[in-house]
């Protein structure tokens, strides 16, 4: 079969949707570690993190189990030609992917950061500056892209802080969290992040990752990266079924999240069983006033990287029919190795409408307008 | 077909691969022991620039605990997603009978029966497919101008062509990369194919069903 190819577009080069989209699911990196940091960090820390250094909440090694796949888990044709890893270079990633893919709305989600680790005082001094560095170096330098909170997950006053401290500021869209915790994220010692997040009218990310000290499966350590990477959806599902179970959203009926980087075909199966034993067992959480799947539908949205990818695509289609084609926010997750190439994650047979909003309405309307 | 000329084999020593755009494809050559074979740059998966990515050898279990490593350099992994290419055949490991990165076959001639003058005494690197007959080459002469890696527009003459001196000037440093001829079978301008079968993004149903084997 022939295959069209445009001129002058080198491989890997994309090809575009045809009209602008939003990436709700972009990391941006820093070109020398921690001490990109130092700038918007007070110098006792300076020393504490070259002294001591940064201790997450995570069992059986002393740090996060790199390289994933690939190269910093990113794509090996994402190294900008100035050096320094993929997605620290603005210009790069401009070059690269902003523009030819039209991103109007790039949401950015910061990992490495200071979620998960175990000094507290270390863990908020660290938020603070990531949220600096975001607005100095990515958000102040393109109006394309949004921030994200970072806070310090485990201590939720310093985080409510954190919150308040930013909240008005139209260099952040949401509140950042990771899916693995000390705790199922929907118990009282996180309510306050959500009060807070409530307060300011932002959503809440939670994004796949983290560092709680607790293996990713239900049932002990896995062995493989691969293993890990199909646990994201484990680690969100304990954590949507606790907010849900936990209430949640009974005292925040206007808050939205978003399940960010943990996929979503296992949406419909856990709210039916949710509901399935709600009906049963109602009366032990007598808060959860509605069916779970109602609160999911009305509260929850999902970014689509890793897109499921079924053999038949009426099965995909199912599937989003139930979570909703006004609950997808596309992501590519750029510069990551399972970047989604946009062109190439919907198969034929969306609608206009609907293809619209998968790749950029959902998202305005849920971050406000680019 | 006719028969193209990529470059001297001493530009390319085992263990490299070398860059080309022929026809508005990206292609690269690779070197494996000695032996040539070609790939198109774009991975059937997402598009990604395949032949970026590192030569890997072979990982293979029969039992969990054992595995062989064999085939060092021959296989290649996608920058992108690390799917797994074989770069003799072009057949990808995570699923042979859907995937597949489409291969070029090379094969190396001696300089001189293929430009007269130009390149005496070396050898060079052709892609594509020839057929003896009654010893000469049978040439399919592609009817128009084919860009060449240079950037400028050039024609691509057959061998036979090319053993008239007249040729030969025309055809200056040949030993540039040159053009590639593919089979066009059916000449129509389809999206490429996505991987799953039932994801056609146009045509009529009569083609669908000639290229299934896609």
């Amino acid at each position: 079969m022939n295959m069209q190819f445009r001129s002058g577009a080198g491989p890997g080069a994309s090809a575009g949707v045809g009209t602008a989209i939003a990436d709700c699911d972009i990391h941006p990196a820093r070109k020398n570690g921690l001490k990109d940091l130092y700038p918007y960090l007070a110098k006792r820390w300076h020393e504490h993190l070259e002294v001591y250094g940064k201790h997450p909440y995570q069992g059986m090694m002393e740090g996060p189990p790199y390289p994933k796949a690939q190269p910093n888990a990113s794509r090996r044709d994402a190294y900008p030609p100035e050096g320094g890893p993929q997605g620290s270079s603005l210009s790069f990633m401009q070059q690269q992917h902003l523009d030819p893919n039209q991103v109007a709305l790039g949401i950015l989600c910061p990992l490495q950061t200071g979620q998960g680790i175990r000094n507290q005082d270390l863990s908020a001094a660290l938020a603070t500056a990531v949220n600096d560095w975001q607005i100095a170096e990515w958000t102040g330098k393109d109006s394309r892209l949004k921030g994200s909170i970072v806070v310090a997950n485990e201590d939720s006053p310093a985080a409510a802080a954190e919150i308040r401290k930013r909240s008005g500021d139209r260099n952040f869209v949401q509140v950042l969290l990771l899916s693995r915790n000390v705790e199922p994220l929907g118990q009282r010692r996180y309510w306050p992040i959500y009060d807070a997040a409530a307060e300011a009218g932002l959503p809440v990310g939670i994004h796949a990752f983290g560092f709680g000290g607790n293996p990713i499966t239900a049932s002990g350590w896995p062995s493989y990266y691969i293993e890990e990477m199909v646990g994201h959806s484990q680690c969100q599902q304990t954590a949507l079924a606790s907010i849900v179970l936990e209430g949640v959203f009974e005292r925040h009926p206007g808050l939205k999240m978003v399940m960010i980087e943990a996929g979503f075909g296992w949406a419909p199966s856990l709210s039916w069983r949710l509901d399935k034993s709600w009906q049963r067992m109602r009366s032990e959480v007598p808060h959860v006033r509605r069916p779970p799947s109602e609160y999911i539908r009305d509260h929850i949205y999902w970014t689509t990287q890793p897109m499921e990818d079924p053999e038949r695509r009426d099965h995909l289609f199912d599937v989003i029919d139930w979570v909703g084609w006004d609950k997808l926010l596309f992501a590519t997750d750029y510069p990551h190795w399972d970047y989604d190439e946009p062109s190439r994650v919907l198969p034929p047979g969306v609608s206009d409408a609907n293809r619209q909003a998968f790749y950029l309405d959902n998202a305005r309307k849920l971050y406000g307008g680019a | 077909m006719t028969r193209h000329i990529v470059a001297p084999v001493a530009e390319l020593p085992p263990g490299t691969r070398k860059f080309l755009t022929i026809d508005e494809r990206p292609i690269a050559v690779f070197n494996i022991n000695g032996e040539f074979f070609g790939l198109l740059n774009r991975c059937p998966h997402q598009g990604a620039a395949l032949c970026e990515g590192p030569l890997i050898g072979l990982a293979q279990s029969t039992d969990p605990g054992t595995i062989e490593y064999t085939r060092l350099g021959e296989i290649i992994r996608c920058p992108w997603h690390g799917w797994e290419f074989d770069i003799r055949t072009g057949q990808s490991y995570c699923d042979p009978r859907r995937f597949r990165a489409k291969a070029y076959p090379a094969h190396v001639e001696p300089g001189a029966s293929v430009v007269k003058g130009a390149v005496c005494g070396r050898d060079v690197v052709g892609l594509g497919r020839t057929r003896l007959r009654g010893g000469g080459f049978v040439i399919v002469i592609p009817g128009r101008a084919l860009t060449s890696a240079g950037g400028s527009a050039e024609r691509c003459l057959p061998t036979r062509a090319l053993h008239s001196r007249a040729d030969a000037e025309r055809n200056t440093r040949p030993e540039r990369t040159a053009c590639l001829h593919t089979t066009r079978h059916a000449n129509v301008l389809l999206k490429p194919l996505n991987e799953r079968s039932n994801r056609w993004q146009t045509g009529s149903r009569a083609l669908k069903d000639r290229l299934q084997w896609r």
